[in-house]
């Protein structure tokens, strides 16, 4: 029986308990401290980071009881830790797997591959249009140009709309962070 | 701890693959607890992702990035290759890219944007105009709200019922927004019954239920209904939504289509558009 079929509601609600007394707040906190796994699963070369940080979650969860009870500290360490258990176990089964062979230009994923790209852009359409418009606007036009080009066009619009260069490099990752979450959802749906 | 700004290179070298497993390790933790710490080094991936793009890494940090990096986030090199040709695009040009990629219409950003102080003196002036109105608008606000209270409760009989496998007769199918724009449907309620059932035509999803938000321009109106299902029809999943007739006063009508996340918050999944006519 997976992990996964063992969570009940009662074993969620326990965590965000957990996580903090405001059920927003937990909620949020949650989401985050998701989101931050499958980034360091990614970074440290994991294809399945995804299912390998829903894993890490699904441990957690099945051990609130003691957690909320005796556990010291930041939640979101504690996931991390586990993360980092559930990250050597997969590297274990990864290296027992046989190398993939070792092919050249195949026609059929090259085709898959020109067919990803065209539904990343139909969902980066989509998403940034569902952007407020200045939002919309601001990131395209960050983006504009290439090399000092950039340098000098982020700088003028710093000056445009009266932020500090940094204050704008913050504004438009967030804005961008948006648009990601965004198309990854549309992505998935496809 | 070391302050953020100093952290650049470590980060950096970090995403690269380029550090050891115990200072990673120390990274990480900080990358899980605190948030600013967190937010810069995402930013400073994008950094390193238009570098990359813009062909201004060392040769060492490329063969790390395409190594380490890069075999693991295939989509978001390809999402910010798409920003790049959406901003790189001339207007009237035409590019491969150009009908995958439609153009969000330009505008020079000027601080006035961003800048909103002219708009709280309008406010004001808006405020005072206000009160001298106010009088009449009394008259009226019983009444309204009386109405306003009247079609929320319709909507919310209408449509909380489990749609079932049956299309009602006549549907109108609204599509969603897009950034090309889409077709305003058009409807005259005098040809309808008593309900217009509207067919707002969902675009790929993972939603198990759905919140409707109808808005009104004028007067400035706006109607939730929560917990509707998706059902399927011969051009995909939709959500039935039944709108009373008098409700559709002739005018301009806004939908969005919110889906219900895992944590119980709601999600943008769609706008739509409706002129009403006489």
């Amino acid at each position: 029986m997976s992990r996964q079929s063992l969570i009940t509601q009662d074993h969620f609600d326990k965590t965000l308990d957990w996580l903090d007394c405001d059920r927003e707040a937990a909620a949020q906190k949650y989401e985050a401290i998701r989101k931050s796994l499958i980034m360091i699963l990614a970074w440290r070369g994991c294809h399945d980071a995804e299912d390998l940080a829903d894993e890490t979650l699904n441990r957690v969860m099945l051990k609130i009881d003691e957690l909320a009870a005796s556990y010291k500290g930041d939640p979101a360490l504690y996931f991390y830790g586990v993360a980092r258990k559930v990250l050597i176990e997969y590297q274990r089964r990864y290296r027992l797997r046989d190398p993939l062979p070792e092919i050249g230009v195949d026609e059929s994923k090259e085709k898959e591959r020109l067919e990803r790209r065209e539904i990343i852009y139909e969902c980066l359409s989509r998403c940034l249009h569902k952007l407020p418009p200045d939002d919309g606007e601001l990131i395209i036009e960050y983006y504009r140009g290439d090399k000092q080009v950039k340098i000098d066009n982020r700088r003028g619009i710093a000056g445009r709309v009266g932020m500090a260069a940094n204050t704008l490099r913050v504004k438009v990752h967030r804005i961008r962070a948006k648009l990601e979450e965004c198309m990854k959802r549309c992505i998935d749906a496809r | 701890m070391e302050p953020i700004d100093q952290e650049y290179d470590s980060i950096r070298r970090y995403l690269l693959g380029q550090i050891s497993d115990e200072e990673g390790q120390r990274l990480e933790e900080r990358f899980m607890t605190d948030g600013e710490y967190r937010e810069e080094v995402l930013i400073i991936e994008e950094d390193l992702i238009d570098d990359y793009l813009s062909e201004t890494l060392s040769s060492e940090e490329k063969e790390a990035f395409e190594r380490h990096w890069l075999p693991y986030h295939v989509d978001r090199l390809e999402i910010a290759k798409g920003l790049n040709r959406y901003s790189e695009e001339p207007v009237d040009a035409g590019l491969a890219a150009t009908e995958a990629m439609p153009r969000v219409p330009g505008r020079v950003l000027t601080s006035e944007k961003f800048n909103r102080k002219p708009l709280v003196i309008g406010a004001v002036a808006a405020g005072l105009l206000f009160l001298i109105l106010g009088g009449l608008w009394l008259l009226f606000r019983q009444s309204g709200q009386e109405n306003r209270g009247r079609f929320h409760e319709e909507l919310v009989r209408l449509n909380g019922r489990p749609a079932g496998s049956e299309l009602p007769e006549r549907p109108v199918a609204l599509s969603p927004v897009t950034l090309r724009g889409a077709e305003i449907s058009k409807i005259n309620p005098a040809e309808r019954g008593p309900v217009v059932p509207l067919l707002l035509m969902l675009p790929p999803d993972q939603h198990n239920s759905y919140q409707v938000i109808l808005r009104i321009t004028n007067p400035s109106e706006e109607y939730k209904i929560e917990n509707l299902a998706a059902i399927s029809t011969s051009s995909g999943r939709a959500v039935l939504f039944k709108v009373p007739t008098a409700l559709l006063a002739p005018g301009q009508y806004s939908l969005e289509v919110r889906g219900r996340t895992n944590s119980g918050s709601f999600e943008s999944v769609a706008d739509y558009s409706l002129q009403v006519s006489n």
